[in-house]
């Protein structure tokens, strides 16, 4: 039995000549937020509706808990939460109306619902909104509110399209919060960006693609390791930054040296072993170390190293 | 405590989507404006009533009264089933609701209750006035009731139509012009509706005449509601998802319905007449029925196919009512026989004497259902998978059908040729209404539907193995399982 909660299958999905997913293969595991990054038009969306069984791949499976979403749609709507992009609340029903009746719809009865609406208003932040318009909501409140509808049957995997797009700075700071806290109470979070430094504060692992095709997938810290070859390194000197400069690139397996200020970058082929020679060289030959360490890739850097921006 | 326990068993009980129309119908201002005219309109009908009694006979205050409720049942109502259910799919809430428990029937139907909630409010609301009309004499209880009860029938079945029309403005393209044809429609049904209840409430008809007809209005209120709900759950339906098989049992569930009706209710006498005239109204509107089946996509979808039943036996005898063209020819094939069969039927148990143009009537009608759904599967055969090939299907049938009846009588007219001439083979029109010329047609139209469904073997084959194939993959699973 695999450890993982969603396994994506080779999915692929034409659109008449358009491959908007392209044999795509990931997991997933529980209470691991995932960010799913990619170029406009890459599949992102495709693929997040085929996962909250609302698009049917031409080739292709994808299994929640085992589960085929292919053929057990029903089963599979029951442990997903999809929380597009889109949201149009109903007119003339209140923002706690708008809650009881999804959680109507989801099922919940009696008592068990009225709770379930009040804990989840609770957690998104909602409790003191619930009397107000769903339609006169801000779009922070809004996408709140969306939320809370999203978790209402408690779901094991989440499906977040875009959903801090529009917010203010502090709503998604507040947002990132929450998405936090789920993936905290186990719940694994499939969420799409393109502020990937947002991405970057809550994720623990990333998906990229690009025309369909997974170009990019693991932990950010293994995905940036595997981007380059040699190690990347920042030395921090108290001084004479130049002639730090000027020591890295007269030293074996030292090469693109770049100096910033008293920071002075360059990528190491060597081994660690041998990085640490290199600075105690370097100690020896007078330079006035602060700090040495390890540079490793961002998400941004992922990004524009994995994709090449192409538009289908 | 217990009161508020009580209170939440019972809205549990409750259809979700009603609970939540019923919501927003309260919160908003349009039931209230309604609520404050209609209250109005009764003051001001009730004064009028009582003010003239000597010159007004409770006939015709009743039908003053029932022609302003009529609009307000036929037209307003269902104008707000329509904007309700135009948000539901425009909004893609729709979407976010399949994600839930909710079925599609289920949300079709919780918009019709909701409906007729709002329908029996409005007629309790005029209850009042509708009372005091009696009091005038002129008019019985009975006619009150059955007008009302018609009224009220009548604004279900068009609320269903406002539904239909809402869920299909899910096509973004053609919104505007949904828009504009639900509320022609509805316009048009209610001036036709409250002309017929003026007509028929005036005293022309007889009162046995008057009930009977209000039954048969019923029935077919009843036929067009349950059409009308399948058309609104196909929209609410995922497009992967099957959305054929509650139109291929409608036409002979409601024949054979109609059928039961016709052996309770006409006399034996007339059977002869009555189930041939039956299965032909039923070949009639199976034509579009047949055209739309026989032009779906080919395949089945991967999802349609994991609920193939696992055993052989009962998949390929569900395999007509699953979708796919080839399975759809061969269920109009199956339903034109149950029809023919259910003529025959009827022609055999009248003691009487045959009518032996009617069952000519009934073939022909068959014949050309069947040819021109023949036509259809195979022009959607030559086009690629997709939705909208299946449409373009049929909009390329429909052409050929006004082609067929059109060109042979311009063609006609050119050379100077009057009458019927084989050459109206194609014109079911014109071929069925002279009796001449359906008795001339009959053996050409035999071969020619016969050479066009031998044509069509191959996809209808070909549909069927699929649902076995799918069958025994899910036999496979299980069995893996």
């Amino acid at each position: 039995m695999s450890e993982a909660l969603l396994e994506v299958r080779a999915l692929s999905r034409r659109f008449g000549e358009l491959r908007a997913v392209d044999a795509l293969s990931f997991e997933m595991r529980p209470g691991m937020v995932y960010g799913f990054i990619g170029p406009n038009g890459a599949g992102k969306t495709t693929t997040m509706r085929i996962l909250a069984t609302l698009d049917l791949p031409d080739a292709g499976d994808a299994l929640l808990e085992g589960v085929s979403m292919l053929e057990q749609p029903r089963a599979v709507r029951k442990r997903v939460g999809f929380m597009s992009d889109q949201f149009t609340p109903y007119p003339n029903l209140s923002a706690g109306q708008f809650l009881d009746f999804f959680a109507r719809a989801y099922g919940l009865r009696g008592a068990a619902r009225t709770s379930r609406v009040d804990a989840l208003a609770a957690f998104c932040g909602l409790d003191s909104f619930l009397d107000r318009p769903a339609s006169g909501l801000s779009k922070g409140m809004g996408q709140r509110l969306h939320l809370a509808k999203t978790l209402l049957h408690d779901p094991a995997l989440l499906i977040l399209d875009e959903p801090t797009s529009g917010l203010d700075p502090r709503a998604r700071i507040e947002f990132r919060e929450l998405v936090r806290e789920l993936a905290a109470r186990g719940k694994s979070v499939l969420i799409s960006s393109h502020i990937l430094a947002e991405l970057a504060e809550i994720c623990d692992a990333v998906i990229v693609i690009e025309r369909g095709q997974r170009v990019a997938f693991g932990g950010i810290r293994e995905v940036g390791k595997g981007l380059h070859e040699h190690l990347r390194v920042e030395l921090r000197v108290l001084r004479a930054a130049d002639a730090a400069e000027l020591f890295l690139l007269t030293q074996p397996q030292v090469q693109a040296v770049q100096r910033r200020e008293l920071r002075v970058t360059f990528d190491f082929t060597g081994d660690e072993e041998q990085l640490s020679a290199l600075v105690a060289r370097a100690a020896a030959a007078g330079l006035a170390l602060v700090e040495v360490r390890l540079v490793e890739s961002g998400l941004e850097e992922i990004f524009l190293r994995t994709t090449r921006g192409e538009l289908q | 405590m217990i009161e508020s326990r009580k209170r939440l068993a019972l809205s549990d009980r409750m259809n979700t989507v009603l609970a939540r129309d019923v919501q927003q119908m309260l919160n908003g201002r349009a039931f209230l404006s309604v609520l404050v005219l209609s209250l109005l309109a009764v003051g001001v009908l009730g004064g009028l009533v009582a003010g003239a009694p000597e010159r007004e006979t409770g006939r015709d205050a009743f039908l003053m009264v029932i022609l302003t409720l009529t609009p307000v049942l036929s037209l307003v109502v269902p104008m707000q089933a329509f904007f309700s259910a135009r948000h539901e799919v425009g909004g893609g809430a729709s979407e976010l609701l399949l994600l839930s428990n909710l079925t599609p029937a289920r949300i079709v139907l919780g918009k019709l209750l909701s409906a007729g909630l709002q329908i029996l409010l409005w007629s309790s609301v005029f209850a009042p006035v509708m009372a005091f009309t009696f009091l005038l004499r002129g008019i019985s209880v009975v006619q009150i009731g059955a007008a009302l009860l018609l009224a009220m029938v009548f604004g279900l079945t068009m609320s269903a139509a406002g539904i239909a029309f809402g869920a299909l403005t899910v096509w973004r393209r053609v919104t505007q012009l949904v828009s504009a044809l639900s509320l022609l429609v509805l316009a048009g049904g209610t001036f036709g509706f409250t002309s017929y209840l003026a007509f028929a409430l005036s005293g022309f008809m007889g009162r046995s005449v008057l009930l009977q007809s209000f039954v048969w209005v019923t029935l077919v209120c009843a036929l067009a509601t349950i059409l009308l709900v399948l058309v609104a759950c196909s929209q609410f339906t995922h497009p992967y998802e099957n959305r054929s098989t509650g139109f291929r049992c409608f036409l002979p569930l409601a024949t054979l319905v109609g059928a039961g009706l016709v052996l309770a209710l006409v006399d034996r006498n007339e059977w002869g007449d009555a189930l041939p005239a039956l299965a032909s109204t039923a070949l009639g509107c199976g034509i579009v029925f047949f055209v739309f089946a026989a032009t779906e996509e080919p395949r089945l979808s991967p999802r349609v196919a994991s609920q193939v039943p696992a055993d052989r036996r009962r998949a390929l005898l569900v395999a007509p009512l699953l979708p796919g063209h080839g399975r759809g020819l061969f269920c109009a094939l199956l339903t034109v026989a149950i029809l023919l069969g259910l003529a025959e039927l009827g022609a055999t148990l009248d003691p009487g004497l045959r009518d032996p143009g009617l069952m000519r009537v009934t073939q022909l009608l068959a014949l050309y259902a069947l040819f021109y759904a023949s036509i259809a599967a195979s022009i959607r055969r030559r086009f690629p998978e997709g939705a909208s090939r299946n449409w373009l299907a049929r909009f390329l049938v429909l052409v050929i059908i006004v082609l067929g009846c059109s060109l042979p009588i311009l063609f006609q007219g050119l050379i100077g040729v009057h009458g019927w001439t084989p050459l109206q083979i194609l014109n079911p029109v014109w071929t069925i209404g002279d009796s001449q010329g359906s008795r001339t047609a009959l053996p050409y139209l035999v071969g020619l539907t016969a050479l066009a469904l031998l044509w069509q073997i191959g996809p209808m084959m070909r549909g069927l193995r699929e649902v076995a194939e799918a069958s025994r993959r899910r036999a496979g699973n299980a069995d893996a399982r």
